[in-house]
């Protein structure tokens, strides 16, 4: 039995690895060199074949015999030395920069002779204990320099203490459109209230305010020879006219709008000192601070004006969606003031209002009135409807205006348009239920169809309500009466 | 009807109103505060100013403008068309902000450095009830001696730092250490040109090289740039551009930006105007 060495069984399984390695490389090689012998870079089939016996100079000579590779090196050469020496020349400026700097600072630590100077940077200061040094150098120059440099000397960063900073009163946030509305409102009865003064003064109706304020009227009063004036009552709505004009878009420049103000108004006559106390106390955000405001007005004048100016202004209370409760409550607004402007025989004020539901294209529609749940136009209440009707009845009592065919028009509405909402709280008449589209366009084909049945359900209910009929009865009879007189 | 004279004085009226904007109780009565000429011979305090040209202001906005304090007075709000350069000549200030002599550094509050007392008197007066961007002003008359020798000897240093500044680092440290103390020589135009040529940055990195800062940011028109001040978290640099153009870009496009997403670094710049 041969002797083995007592590794033998390790030193045969090294050889396997060893020739299967090899063996395995060398077949690489060769796939290598078949698939680079179509480029004809480097081998060729012949050094394939017989390895050993290539020399390296007849190597390079093939090499550089192959079109383009002489030119690839050589480019390759002109690159590397174009970085060498681009590197080599930033190093040289860079160096240079640095030196300098270092020769500034030795320059620069002579002067104040006890000063050490922070070596590795050129130029640095506010080191703390350098300060203190530096200070001694100072020493020549006025006082004052002292002082300046004192408050200074230690560090830009400025601390703020919470307790020193001076907070201003909570301040309200207001929107811009809420700031015109209340200055423009302000401008507006202010001027209004100087010119009736001016009008009434040295007469028993002038309404007097602070000195301030008397003297302003006294110098207008004077400045235009005032003394044989007739007319003692301003025209609200000659007034109106001109100030609109004047002042239609003067109050929509942001920068003053954030500076504006209400002046000190103790000074004013006492209903315009009520109207800005009570502007200053709203946000006047929507039309309910608006009503609420238009409610509390006593004066006829200032209300009228009022009026004139929310007609004039509506879209600033314009908004993408209105709450349910916002929306029945603009349309109370509505109501309430189409009342007032009838009752007072406003001919041309209550025209304009009517027109809102009259006429198909005004905008001020979807201000006042909501859409109704899947129908995409405005409507009124029943309500709100019959008391335009008997806006018109007003005003037609003088003979003022011939309404016939607005009536017909909001009649032949009622006939046409009419449709009923399941309203949950159903508050006692049938009649709430009922709501009028609103034509939103020219043409009637801006309302949806609405079906027999529908129209012959609201007709019963109509014909059950005593409101509804008592107003038609009426203008049946005025209507006939009309006939009769001519 | 409406007679001629009522139609004539509701032109007049509104005319009036529109051209001056005066509002009754917008200007505050006599007696603000300020000494009349009654009371002036009643005061006499040791170092104590009584016909004081300044009025000091406190705000933490680094931007306001004159035209911001000439929008204050009632009559620019109300009346229609601004009339600033009416009021140029009427009330006929100039704004300076107080800043750090050294650093540059807005330092929360402004100084209106009138021709004369009546003119500050009367610009208090009407701007009594002011409110500024809805908060109400209070000016305050500087009316000791050493604050107003102090204010002004303050922005003496500031103004020629800067020149300093503008001119190279190596003129700022010479003007800091006090060795070559020059008298600003020039025009208030050029003073704000190069007021507005100029930028403080915060937090940049505090290893960058000057040369480093000003090739990182190689697409703006750096003149130069140097560092102010630095700890061991923070650092404040200046910066003179070639142009205010470039001044007001960098400042729009770094302002609140973190360098290399960092937020160690969130740069802070302000702007000298």
């Amino acid at each position: 039995m041969p002797l083995l060495p007592p590794y033998h069984h390790i030193n045969k399984r090294l050889v396997r690895i060893w020739t299967r390695f090899h063996h395995g490389f060398c077949s690489s090689a060769s796939r290598i060199s078949k698939f680079s012998s179509s480029n004809g870079i480097i081998l060729s089939s012949q050094a394939q074949a017989n390895p050993t016996r290539i020399k390296l100079s007849s190597l390079l000579w093939r090499y550089f015999n192959e079109p383009g590779n002489l030119l690839f090196v050589t480019t390759n050469i002109i690159a590397f030395m174009g970085i060498i020496t681009y590197n080599t020349l930033v190093n040289i400026s860079r160096e240079k920069y640095i030196q300098e700097g270092r020769i500034l600072a030795s320059l620069n630590s002579h002067f104040p002779d006890n000063v050490r100077r922070n070596e590795e940077l050129p130029l640095l200061f506010p080191k703390e204990e350098e300060q203190s040094s530096e200070k001694d150098s100072l020493e020549l120059l006025p006082k004052i320099v002292d002082k300046v440099e004192e408050e200074n000397e230690t560090s830009p960063l400025t601390i703020y203490s919470e307790n020193k900073i001076p907070l201003v009163k909570s301040v309200k946030v207001t929107s811009m459109k809420s700031e015109s509305i209340k200055l423009s409102l302000f401008h507006m009865i202010y001027s209004f209230q100087l010119y009736k003064s001016v009008l009434q003064h040295n007469t028993k109706q002038e309404e007097k305010g602070a000195a301030s304020w008397n003297e302003e009227v006294e110098a207008m009063w004077k400045s235009l020879n005032m003394r044989d004036t007739k007319v003692k009552y301003p025209n609200t709505y000659e007034f109106y006219k001109s100030w609109n004009n004047e002042f239609k878009d003067a109050f929509t420049n942001p920068t003053k709008l954030e500076n504006s103000y209400l002046p000190t108004f103790s000074v004013y006559p006492a209903p315009l000192k009520w109207f800005c106390d009570t502007l200053y106390g709203t946000d006047l955000k929507d039309l309910k601070d608006f009503q609420s405001i238009y409610q509390n007005t006593k004066s006829k004048s200032f209300r009228n004006l009022l009026e004139l100016w929310l007609y004039d202004n509506a879209f600033l209370f314009q908004r993408k969606t209105t709450l349910k409760e916002d929306s029945e409550f603009n349309e109370k607004l509505f109501q309430t003031m189409i009342q007032d402007i009838g009752r007072a025989k406003n001919t041309q004020l209550f025209l304009r209002f009517s027109s809102i539901i009259l006429k198909p294209s005004n905008p001020r529609k979807s201000v006042f009135f909501s859409d109704l749940n899947g129908y995409n136009v405005p409507s009124v209440s029943l309500e709100t409807l019959l008391g335009v009707i008997d806006g018109f009845a007003e005003l037609s009592k003088d003979g003022l205006y011939d309404y016939t065919p607005d009536v017909t028009e909001l009649i032949k509405m009622l006939k046409s348009n009419c449709i009923i909402t399941n309203k949950a709280s159903g508050s006692g008449t049938g009649a709430s239920k009922l709501r009028i589209l609103l034509p939103y366009e020219d043409g009637s084909s801006s309302i949806p169809e609405i079906s027999d049945r529908v129209k012959q359900r609201c007709y019963e209910i109509l014909s059950q309500d005593k409101h509804t009929m008592e107003t038609l009865n009426q203008m049946v009879t005025k209507t006939a009466q009309l006939e009769g007189q001519q | 009807m409406t007679s001629n004279k009522n139609t004539k004085l509701l032109t007049h009226l509104l005319g009036n109103l529109k051209s001056t904007g005066r509002i009754v109780g917008t200007t505050a009565a006599a007696g603000n505060g300020l000494p009349t000429s009654n009371n002036i011979k009643t005061i006499r305090r040791p170092n104590y100013i009584a016909k004081p040209t300044v009025l000091k202001f406190t705000s933490y906005d680094p931007y306001l403008t004159k035209n911001d304090f000439l929008s204050l007075i009632p009559e620019n709000v109300f009346a229609q068309a601004p009339l600033t350069t009416d009021m140029e000549t009427k009330y006929d200030f100039t704004l300076i902000k107080k800043r750090d002599p050294k650093y540059f550094l807005f330092k929360d509050q402004y100084y209106l450095k009138f021709l004369n007392f009546i003119k500050l008197q009367r610009y208090s007066n009407v701007t009594k009830f002011a409110r500024l961007k809805k908060v109400r002003v209070n000016f305050k008359p500087l009316q000791n001696i050493h604050e107003n020798d102090l204010f002004m000897t303050n922005h003496q240093f500031y103004l020629q730092n800067l020149v300093a500044a503008y001119k190279s680092k190596e003129a700022y440290l010479q003007q800091i250490k006090g060795l070559e103390v020059s008298p600003v020589e020039l025009s208030t135009v050029e003073m704000e040109e190069m007021e507005e040529n100029s930028l403080v940055v915060w937090n940049l990195p505090n290893d960058m090289k000057p040369i480093e800062v000003q090739n990182y940011f190689w697409f703006y028109d750096i003149k130069h740039c140097f560092k102010l001040y630095w700890n061991d978290t923070t650092s404040l640099h200046y910066f003179a551009f070639n142009n205010s153009k470039d001044a007001a870009d960098f400042k729009s496009n770094f302002h609140g930006v973190n360098f290399h997403n960092e937020a160690l670094y969130k740069i802070l710049v302000e702007r000298l105007i």
